[in-house]
């Protein structure tokens, strides 16, 4: 079963390359930011699964942190964008 | 308001609704059952309980019509699954196409919720299943970009099925 | 060791849909339709993927902690992408229609 978290990181870090290059070439903000967002709720299971490898309990809280934070920056951008200033 | 202390037992069923839930939050994201952190953890959620509680259920509706709504939710749960997992596999067929069979567009309709909360859960849920994404909300008036235009207008306009339910769940009642 | 394997295909739907999410973020031809796949398959990818770690790991306080991090997930992945969309259609944006170049 080890292996199968091992591979799942590995295909889960191809998949984040994969959407690197909307990151990097896409048109417009929008895009980027999307691209971004994915990114972020592909790393939250990837930290699960890290946590799952080394037995570790901590990566649990770890990503739920991360996905509060994911959550709260592209939130954050949208206003941001929309309104040209953070209240 | 004909007994006295109605409003005032209320908000305190409110606050010790709040407490309860909290305190089981804290408890399952801490781990830990000592007396420290059990204590610490009493002293906040008493804390936040007593400033915030009319976030968690609004002071204009009684807990119990909040809690049966949010049971209606709960038994809602497995259908809604079903749902987003059909959406799912469709918008998956649609990308792995060789010729990507979209036609997607704006489609705006009207709503009857007169509730905060059920507005936002339907906007939520739209969002998940079927082949749409919420693009604004603005009153009962939602504008939505949906991947299969004609589809989803037949959906949203003529069928209705899902905005029935969630009217379901959210009724008012006294 | 039947947990184990309904656990092994609830993983295994869930990297198909993550996998799927980042090909449609790639194809879709403007940012509406990719939203739609980072919105749909993205979040149904992960609440598989966490499932399947849950039925793997039992009942312990890590799958107490999982079923939050599910239930946080899908109420605030919709929520994020609805902001984005917002704003892009606030902004003017305009969606791609059938016949068009892509962008």
């Amino acid at each position: 079963m080890n292996s199968i978290f091992v591979a799942s990181g590995i295909i889960l870090s191809f998949t984040i390359f994969l959407c690197l290059y909307r990151v990097v070439y896409g048109p417009g903000v929008e895009n980027r930011v999307i691209a971004v967002n994915t990114i972020g709720t592909k790393t939250i299971i990837l930290l699960v699964a890290i946590g799952f490898i080394l037995e570790r309990p901590i990566f649990i809280d770890i990503s739920i942190v991360y996905a509060m934070i994911n959550f709260i920056a592209t939130l954050a951008i949208a206003k941001y964008l929309k309104g040209g200033c953070i209240r | 308001m004909a007994f006295p202390g109605f409003h005032r037992s209320s908000a305190v069923l409110r606050m010790g609704a709040t407490f309860v839930i909290l305190l089981a939050f804290w408890l399952i994201l801490s781990g830990y059952l000592d007396l420290f952190h059990v204590c610490a953890g009493i002293i906040c959620c008493a804390i936040v309980a007593f400033i915030s509680s009319d976030l968690l259920f609004r002071p204009d509706r009684p807990v119990r019509a909040s809690v049966r709504s949010f049971v209606r939710f709960l038994i809602y749960i497995p259908r809604l699954m079903a749902s987003i997992l059909v959406a799912n596999l469709d918008v998956a067929y649609r990308i792995l196409h060789p010729r990507m069979p979209v036609d997607p567009g704006i489609v705006t309709f009207e709503t009857g919720f007169s509730d905060g909360v059920a507005r936002t859960a339907f906007a939520n849920a739209m969002t998940l299943t079927p082949g749409t994404i919420t693009v604004d909300v603005n009153g009962n008036r939602y504008v939505v970009h949906a991947l299969m235009k004609e589809h989803s207008e037949r959906e949203l306009l003529v069928e209705r099925e899902m905005e029935q339910a969630f009217a379901g769940i959210f009724r008012e009642e006294r | 060791m039947i947990l184990n394997a309904v656990a092994l295909i609830s993983i295994i739907c869930g990297l198909f849909f993550m996998i799927v999410g980042a090909i449609g973020l790639l194809r879709l031809p403007d940012f509406y339709t990719r939203a739609h796949a980072s919105g749909k398959c993205d979040t149904l990818g992960e609440g598989l993927m966490l499932l399947g770690f849950i039925l793997y790991e039992g009942a312990t306080l890590v799958s107490v902690k999982l079923l939050v991090l599910i239930i946080f997930i899908f109420v605030s992945s919709p929520t994020a992408v609805h902001a984005l969309v917002n704003e892009a259609y606030a902004r003017g944006v305009r969606p791609w229609q059938k016949g068009e170049e892509r962008r």
